[in-house]
């Protein structure tokens, strides 16, 4: 009875092995993600070692360009850091900053979402009635007024420390009433099958029946959301940090780099923009694409 | 009929005492209102009088009156990096703005539906596939890199358009337009492209998917079994049902379009709100921060009315709903 | 002969991913000119595809692998889309199950059947519109004038099916095929809803493929009935001889479990078990596991209808008997 053991069902296993989009997208997926976890260990310099640096290095255009130089793969900047090793340490912060988000999203989410759906009246008016409100305006602009009150009510020498937790609470914020939304929905339709009434009557308690019951239900649903919800954070952040209210410079996102390098469009060093652009694509459209078979995959309706 | 607007607007009003709460507590909380009024350097006498003036050692409440009162006056007070008033630089870069996210609105709309509707009726064909394909990279690409990448195309390497600013403007009254000129059109291209993208490809995939469930529905099926011809079908009927919730969320969109401005505008040094916005939050300029949070929010309420309004004109559901009772 | 509609050995299948599922397997069967056929069995034993077949209507990947459909003489199964859509209307008409959902809620009722009128018929939008509330006035909705401008939604229920029963037979098609037409509406309703659709088809010489699980509307409405189970057909016979005298043990099972005022009953049949799923199929015939007259025979071979007394079963209980004239 348990939706747990449904959820595993071999169809979204077959699905995905015969999706090559599907495989090819959760391959790149992989090897972006250990590329960028294990900088530390795999990156070929640490841009972030100033002893390491050699500013004659500076400005040198990748590889396969006649300038180039087969130290520094991707080429450099205007420090002499190593561009590939920036983007794969760059891929973590952002990585990890959207991760976090729509962990704390999902979190906040379904558990008002659980609220909402289970308890009705005026909580789930409430609840709804802020998601409602707050669905209205777009990501940034709530990511940005947090950001803008948190820098000032925070004095100077703190807002290192704190960006990334409102950086993390900030595109959090903005993306919890989607699956306050489907959670709530759901729930109250679980609420009123028969086999909830009847758990009652035998005396569960009704976080475990709602737990053990709608939870699974809503598995499906708000995975496809976060998956997209994920592509979504990486944009808002790199975004932030393009327009400077993102992580602070001493860990640069792919965000970050995008935005020193735009500097330098104009007098010819492209390369220090572009690649880490191209990483911020490859990353958010294979989640994209991974996000788009999902969907297709758990929509009972296609079955 | 009026009951509906009468709720409407009381909603309306109460989004916008909720944000200009927001907003007032920005002034109060945030910083020091009376330096955030005057400036940083005046005396203490100054500051003793100004802080009776000002009715700041009232109670909160009648505090809040006082600001909401001007407010609704446009009264932000003073900018402070700028030292000018709030009003008159955000009137100012008004016109670019909304300019700006016009175009880009109409461009999303216009390119948006027709290929939406195209990849939803024609599901197997190679070229709506590459259309699909297409607007799976245009929401997987950040606004502010379309911006960069257009630049480095069209600035850089091939010069043809200008990657900086509007171009020469003509002054009606308060408001410059760049309409009037080809300069302006020139400026405008880039930034309006970039803007719209985000927004058509989302434009597109909505489309798509409500065609796709329309489609699926029991009247179109029955239209089907009358024989109806294979247009009448998906444009009288498809087409028609399909706009309808479109609408209502594209025109919810197109208020994103706005606030996404603010990305565009500082790719391409536009010189309209969002540069301003994104200015007074890196310098904490509280005063511009506040009104432009307030001058957003009324757009946004009120485009969800227009909205609403058209919602209900259009669906015979809602409007004959109220009134009469159904026939036996 | 002159069927209005026959349908030979028609099979339809559906590519899955766990192999060619058979939805439909070799059904035959005709209606004449005027008649009612009422083709009855539980949800999933292919009735509704079988519909949505003849008028050419089916849902990919779903598709006629086998058999023939003619219609009036000429053969259908085959036609291009294009071509269908000539007919469709114009000499076949469909009516769903759902009023509520056939009509399209943005246009009026008027607007609806005008659409369907001068698509059909070359008459101008006055003359089509004059027509159009003909039909509402011979399907019994009243006001006919001014309700013609009214949506959808503002009609109830029963109001909405003869609509729906209006359009289908606005361009006066030889054969309707309605689809469970009184399952969603009200009891009360349905007898109405019958009632006309019987007396609009006499008048107009229509034939009508009657699907429904309903064996009450079948006896009310049917000069014949023909019982599916899992995708085949199992037995086809006048209305009288089957729920009378059913030959195959199914239709018997689904006779004796109607309760009825009539005669004295100690217990409704309940036949064990239930049909199979499309892609575990028993072979031989596909009853034979819940069937109390199994034999040998019945578990290799698939029955095909043969005659018994007055009407035809797929049973191999005929053969063995022998015919019975």
């Amino acid at each position: 009875m348990s939706g747990w053991q449904r959820f595993w069902d071999s169809d979204v296993a077959w699905s995905w092995r015969h999706s090559p989009v599907a495989v090819l997208a959760t391959i790149v997926l992989v090897v972006l993600v250990v590329g960028s976890f294990g900088a530390s260990v795999i990156a070929p310099h640490n841009p972030f070692d100033l002893a390491t640096l050699n500013l004659l290095d500076a400005l040198k255009p990748p590889v396969w360009e006649p300038d180039g130089d087969p130290t520094y793969f991707l080429g450099t900047d205007s420090q002499g850091r190593d561009l590939l090793s920036a983007i794969m340490y760059g891929m973590q912060v952002s990585l990890m900053i959207g991760l976090a988000s729509v962990f704390l999203s999902v979190f906040l989410g379904v558990a008002l979402g659980l609220l909402a759906g289970y308890l009705g009246g005026r909580t789930d008016a409430y609840i709804m009635r802020v998601a409602d409100v707050q669905l209205s305006f777009p990501a940034i602009l709530i990511a940005l007024l947090i950001d803008g009150v948190a820098r000032a009510v925070v004095p100077n020498d703190l807002h290192e420390v704190i960006a990334f937790p409102v950086l993390v609470f900030a595109i959090s914020l903005a993306g919890w009433p989607q699956y306050a939304r489907t959670v709530r929905g759901s729930t109250m339709v679980e609420k009123n099958r028969e086999y909830v009434q009847a758990a009652r009557v035998i005396g569960i308690s009704s976080p475990v029946i709602m737990f053990r019951h709608v939870l699974p239900n809503v598995l499906g649903p708000v995975l496809v959301l976060a998956t997209v919800h994920l592509a979504t954070a990486i944009i808002t952040e790199a975004t932030l940090s393009f327009l400077g209210v993102g992580v602070p410079p001493t860990s640069p996102s792919l965000g970050t780099l995008i935005r020193i390098g735009n500097d330098f469009l104009f007098s010819g060093e492209w390369w220090i923009t572009i690649f880490p652009g191209m990483a911020l694509v490859l990353l958010v459209l294979s989640v994209n694409l991974l996000g788009d078979w999902m969907r297709d995959a758990l929509n009972p309706r296609l079955n | 009929m009026f009951a509906f607007i009468i709720r409407r607007l009381i909603q309306a009003t109460g989004v916008m005492l909720v944000v200009g709460l927001i907003a007032f507590m920005l002034f109060q909380y945030v910083g020091d209102p009376v330096s955030i009024m005057l400036g940083q350097d005046i005396t203490d006498e100054d500051r003793i009088r100004l802080t009776n003036q000002l009715g700041l050692d009232q109670p909160a409440v009648v505090q809040f009156y006082h600001f909401l009162v001007n407010a609704s006056q446009g009264d932000f007070g003073i900018s402070l990096r700028q030292g000018q008033k709030v009003s008159t630089m955000l009137l100012e870069r008004l016109p670019a703005t909304l300019e700006l996210s016009f175009t880009a609105a109409v461009i999303a709309l216009v390119i948006g539906i027709p290929l939406g509707v195209f990849t939803a009726l024609n599901r197997k064909g190679f070229s709506a596939n590459f259309v699909l394909a297409f607007s799976l990279v245009g929401v997987s690409l950040p606004t502010f890199l379309i911006g960069i990448l257009l630049i480095l195309v069209f600035s850089v390497q091939l010069g043809w358009l200008p990657s900086y600013g509007r171009g020469d403007v003509v002054r009606l009254g308060w408001w410059s337009t760049g309409f009037l000129t080809a300069s302006g059109w020139k400026h405008l291209i880039l930034p309006a492209i970039t803007l719209s993208l985000f927004q058509l490809t989302l434009v597109l995939r909505l489309v798509r998917s409500e065609m796709l469930e329309v489609l699926r529905t029991d009247y179109i099926k029955f239209a089907r079994a009358r024989g109806l011809t294979r247009r009448v079908v998906h444009f009288g009927h498809a087409l028609k049902n399909t706009l309808v919730p479109v609408m209502t969320i594209t025109g919810l969109q197109l208020g994103g379009i706005i606030a996404f401005a603010i990305v565009t505008e500082t790719v391409f040094q536009w010189p309209g709100m969002g540069l301003l916005f994104i200015q007074a939050v890196q310098f904490v300029d509280i005063p511009v921060m506040a009104a432009y949070l307030c001058l957003i929010a009324l757009i946004f309420v009120v485009i969800n009315l227009i909205v609403d309004l058209l919602y209900f004109l259009v669906d015979p559901r809602l409007r004959a709903g109220i009134g009469k009772a159904g026939g036996h | 002969m002159g069927h209005v509609l026959e349908i030979r050995q028609l099979s339809v299948e559906f590519p899955s991913r766990r192999g060619v599922l058979k939805a439909l397997d070799e059904v035959s069967f005709s209606i004449e000119a005027g008649e009612v056929v009422g083709v009855v069995g539980e949800s999933g034993a292919g009735k509704s595809l079988t519909g949505a077949a003849i008028i050419g209507l089916l849902e990919p990947p779903g598709r006629i692998s086998g058999g023939e459909i003619w219609l009036e003489g000429q053969r259908i199964d085959q036609l291009p889309d294009d071509q269908m859509r000539l007919l469709r209307g114009r000499k076949i008409g469909a009516i769903f199950q759902d009023p509520l959902t056939s009509l399209n809620p943005l246009y009026t009722v008027g607007q609806q059947l005008i659409e369907t009128i001068t698509t059909h018929l070359s008459l101008s939008n006055s003359q089509a519109k004059t027509r159009a509330i003909e039909l509402l006035e011979a399907t019994g909705i009243p006001a006919a004038r001014e309700r013609i401008d009214h949506y959808p939604h503002q009609f109830s229920g029963g109001m909405r099916q003869r609509v729906v029963i209006a359009l289908a037979l606005a361009a006066e098609p030889k054969l309707i095929v309605a689809d469970e037409p009184t399952t969603a509406l009200d009891v009360s309703i349905q007898a109405q809803i019958i009632e006309l659709l019987k007396r609009l088809c006499r008048e107009h010489g229509t034939a009508v493929m009657l699907i429904t699980h309903d064996m009450g509307v079948i006896a009310e409405t049917a000069n014949r009935v023909v019982v599916m189970y899992a995708g085949r057909v199992v037995e086809v016979g006048t209305v009288r001889d089957v729920i009378e005298r059913p030959q195959h043990p199914y239709t018997a099972g689904l006779m004796g479990s109607i309760p009825t005022i009539k005669r004295v009953v100690e217990r409704l049949v309940q036949i064990d078990g239930s049909m199979p799923r499309l892609n575990a199929i028993p072979s031989g015939c596909a009853f034979h596991p819940r069937c109390e007259h199994v034999m040998p025979i019945c578990r290799r071979e698939r029955p095909e209808l043969m005659v018994r007394g007055a009407s035809q079963a797929a049973c191999w209980l005929t053969a063995k008997e022998g015919t019975d004239g």
